[in-house]
């Protein structure tokens, strides 16, 4: 139960550092502790359920963690492109779509 | 009158890597400091490993350390010190405001909190299958798609890093 409540509070942190930040790594980085957080509440809530985290729900896991870093690697290869080109580090300062 | 708590080690072992965790993600998202943050999101990943190994999902727990601590954790470390040195090492990270984001933030957790309490109150039934035989049986389809998608990530890397002249 406790480690569902943990998953719970890593997502709620992850949107307050979403909704809060201004930097685009520091939302990148804030994405990342949200995923984590999904990942600990899938883990935790099969282990209560089931009563044990089985093979399938681990390799559900494991898929979905390989899914969240190619997220995280193209968002920061993004995201280093635009200020290396930009110099821009700051989503409010970022105006055009185009570069 | 309530009954005696009843906490194992292992409880306590889940409790510890669950506190250090929420305590690691809170230090990225509030700190002003690069490095700080960087030390926060690593506290947070290893934590999360260890809640993964903890509750009986090892693989997990080492293919989050793989992926997570060793991958995602040092690229993030990398942009930040690409992208603090050509910002003339300002500080990064600065904040919007602060108390709906943190309004949306709590009302995220209590709401997951709320759901998902109830539904883990079902009945326990015993795990079988090899790690193996789920990702080369019924997860077949999935695991081939995680790879090629990999691939197209990686391509996409490239081609979003090489300079065109």
């Amino acid at each position: 139960m406790i480690a569902i409540l943990a998953g719970a509070s890593l997502i709620g942190v992850g949107v307050f550092g979403i909704l809060s930040r201004r930097d685009v790594i520091a939302v990148l980085a804030a994405t990342e502790v949200a995923m984590a957080g999904v990942l600990v509440l899938m883990a935790a809530t099969t282990s209560v359920v089931a009563g044990a985290v089985g093979a399938l729900s681990e390799a559900r896991l494991v898929l979905i963690l390989v899914l969240a870093a190619a997220e995280a690697a193209v968002g920061l290869a993004l995201a280093v492109a635009v200020a290396a080109r930009t110099g821009v580090l700051r989503f409010d300062d970022m105006r055009q779509g185009r570069g | 009158m309530m009954p005696p708590l009843d906490i194992t080690g292992a409880d306590a072992v889940v409790g510890l890597a669950c506190a250090l965790g929420v305590a690691g993600a809170l230090v990225s998202v509030l700190t002003r400091d690069v490095l700080r943050l960087g030390l926060g999101l690593g506290l947070a990943f290893v934590s999360v490993a260890a809640i993964f190994a903890s509750i009986g999902a090892g693989f997990a727990a080492v293919a989050q350390l793989f992926l997570y601590v060793g991958g995602v954790l040092v690229l993030l470390l990398f942009a930040l010190m690409l992208l603090t040195r050509s910002a003339g090492g300002a500080p990064l990270a600065e904040r919007r405001s602060t108390f709906l984001p943190a309004l949306a933030g709590l009302v995220t957790t209590l709401a997951i909190a709320l759901v998902a309490g109830p539904l883990s109150a079902a009945g326990a039934r015993p795990a079988r299958g090899a790690l193996s035989d789920a990702l080369l049986g019924p997860l077949l389809a999935q695991f081939e798609m995680a790879g090629v998608l990999l691939l197209a990530a990686l391509i996409a890397i490239v081609g979003i890093a090489v300079r065109r002249r």
